[in-house]
């Protein structure tokens, strides 16, 4: 185990967003943060990696406080993708070089030693194509790659994926989650991803978190997570859930609204 | 592979730094060179290289090192540092709308200029000491408001350095108004000019502005990460608000240190960066110094037009960058209305 969240609670001013988190997270497994807008979802990573400072409790990384961590330090173990989407007209090869920053001197333009692990990661989420092209020419799916690309350049330990998948076709959704479930098993990472599309969540993640006014409503893997009655608390929706031979969710279908 | 592709991409980037470079000592000998007594670049290049054996004209002599070289080297380094604070303020707002006056600096140099005009101890207190210190006020002000515990607000730093700006410029009209005869003084100043820079000069800015250049080079990389959003350079390591502190600090003193000596030369902390982005892009750590040479040579040209377009009086070098550079900008405004947009979208 990684990652261990205790007991974490946040608020904006007096308003409560996040209450008595804990949670663990283990390496090669995604655990997927799910909830309705508002739930706190995003304001959980932030808190992970440290753009947030949670009021109460701790959270460790191999047994460390995270807030004993210098900045550039933890950007060595944990790396995020982020919400912001910025179009800068950095090339895409330039904006994923730049995952090398908290391993580098700030004046050395290529990191030599990781280029075979660049080479890997650009293949793997076929960039190779786009790499002297602009970020603000390339369509939105494409970026998304790009900071992937970019946050596992960053070598982590731990992975954060904001809402990796809003926004994006179905095939590019299959394509990102299958990317981020192989470098999650083959590099031994924690990966944690917020998503609103509970059949791409109960396909890949490992574990589901559901969140409601900011606490853990119901944890644990899909099948026992997201349930007709849970899915129903949380969105208020009715559902349709289609199983497999084995059980496993293979999709969530959305009916009506309660 | 990738590393043949990237450099491919930086190719481009280290050719126009080389043209740069070049155009920048093309430009300082043509400045030399040309004024109202003509002399050949073959002779001021020898002069500047030492060489003193060829029998030189001992007038040309002194026109070069007394008359026209500390005024060309000041023109030179405040076209850099402002070209350079220029490429720094737009990477930290994010913005190539905004220039290095934006945080309110050059506003009160200007009215300690003026101040020391009307108090009349600028006999007794060089005017660039009384500018920089109300720049360095200007500064602290704008810092002061826009700080809100620990953190440095974009918009709030913007807003404040407006403020600021038209507080100081208001107390400058005001000052012009009950100037009377020493209006002329305080009007030269505010337009900029390089007239009757002696070495004395030249030697404070060199001490004030090469070493924070030479700093400004190493945040290139942060600069970068930090234009990819604020949580995300937080999140790839960079201390996003202590950066920010440090790079508008280097920006406010490369500024007031420049303005104080030659007066608010406009447009070039502008133009300068944004047209260097356009040939190289915003890798910071290539638009940085290829900004400074550029910046370099364009202001050396816009003085050496400001001596000789009306011989034998001299036009005010703020006068021409900005009559030089508003017709640029709004063609760049024209041309790049789409990146502009992307960019205010994000701020």
């Amino acid at each position: 185990m990684l990652l261990k969240v205790c007991d974490v609670a946040f608020s904006y001013d007096s308003i409560d967003v996040l209450k008595n988190i804990t949670f663990e997270a283990e390496k090669k497994r995604i655990i997927g943060v799910l909830g309705p807008n508002g739930a706190g979802k995003t304001t959980l990573l932030k808190c992970i990696f440290r753009v947030l400072t949670p009021k109460r409790g701790v959270i460790f990384l191999d047994g460390k406080d995270i807030r004993t961590l210098s900045r550039i330090e933890l950007a060595r173990k944990i790396s995020v993708v982020t919400q912001e989407n910025i179009n800068v007209p950095f090339t895409v090869l330039e904006t994923i070089l730049m995952g090398r920053y908290p391993h580098t001197s700030p004046l050395k333009l290529f990191d030599q030693d990781a280029s075979t692990y660049i080479e890997d990661v650009i293949e793997k989420l076929s960039l190779r194509e786009f790499l002297e092209r602009r970020l603000d020419e390339v369509s939105g799916g494409e970026r998304r790659r790009i900071h992937i690309a970019r946050a596992l350049i960053q070598q982590p330990e731990v992975l954060l994926l904001d809402e990796p998948t809003s926004h994006l076709d179905p095939n590019y959704k299959l394509q990102i989650m299958s990317i981020v479930k192989e470098f999650t098993v083959k590099n031994d990472l924690v990966t944690i991803v917020t998503l609103h599309d509970l059949s791409l969540a109960a396909r890949f993640c490992d574990k589901i978190i559901l969140l409601k006014n900011g606490k853990i409503f119901a944890a644990g893997t899909p099948s026992e997570v997201l349930t007709p009655k849970n899915i129903g608390e949380i969105y208020k929706i009715d559902v349709k859930i289609i199983e497999g031979e084995n059980g496993e969710i293979l999709g969530i279908i959305p009916l009506k609204t309660i | 592979m990738i590393l043949e592709v990237y450099k491919q991409i930086i190719a481009k980037k280290i050719l126009f730094m080389t043209f740069s470079i070049v155009l920048f000592i093309l430009s300082v000998i043509i400045g030399v060179s040309v004024g109202a007594v003509r002399i050949p670049p073959s002779l001021v290049l020898k002069t500047l290289l030492g060489d003193s054996s060829s029998g030189l004209n001992s007038l040309y002599t002194i026109i070069i090192w007394k008359v026209r070289l500390p005024r060309i080297l000041m023109a030179s380094m405040v076209g850099a540092s402002l070209a350079v604070a220029g490429c720094m303020v737009q990477g930290v707002f994010r913005n190539p709308l905004a220039s290095p006056y934006v945080l309110g600096m050059s506003s009160g140099a200007a009215f300690g200029a003026a101040l020391a005009v009307i108090l009349e101890i600028w006999t007794i207190i060089p005017i660039p000491i009384f500018a920089f210190v109300f720049a360095l006020l200007s500064l602290t002000i704008t810092y002061v408001v826009a700080a809100e515990d620990g953190h440095l607000p974009l918009t709030s730093l913007l807003l404040a350095g407006i403020a600021v700006s038209s507080l100081f410029s208001a107390l400058t009209s005001f000052m012009m108004y009950v100037a009377g005869e020493k209006l002329d003084v305080i009007v030269f100043w505010l337009m900029g000019n390089l007239t009757g820079i002696r070495w004395q000069e030249v030697r404070i800015v060199a001490i004030g502005s090469l070493p924070l250049i030479a700093i400004s080079l190493f945040f290139g990389q942060e600069l970068n990460v930090m234009m990819l959003g604020e949580d995300t350079a937080k999140s790839m390591g960079v201390e996003v608000d202590k950066s920010r502190r440090i790079i508008v600090i280097l920006v406010a003193l490369l500024v007031s240190v420049c303005v104080s000596y030659v007066g608010p030369v406009g447009f070039v902390g502008l133009v300068i960066p944004h047209m260097v982005r356009l040939v190289i892009g915003p890798d910071n750590r290539f638009l940085i110094p290829a900004s400074a040479f550029f910046g370099g040579a364009f202001l050396v040209l816009a003085d050496l037009i400001s001596r000789v377009a009306i011989k034998p009086a001299e036009i005010p070098i703020g006068i021409i960058t900005s009559l030089f550079g508003v017709p640029f900008f709004i063609y760049l405004l024209k041309k790049r209305k789409r990146v502009i947009a992307h960019a205010t979208e994000s701020m």
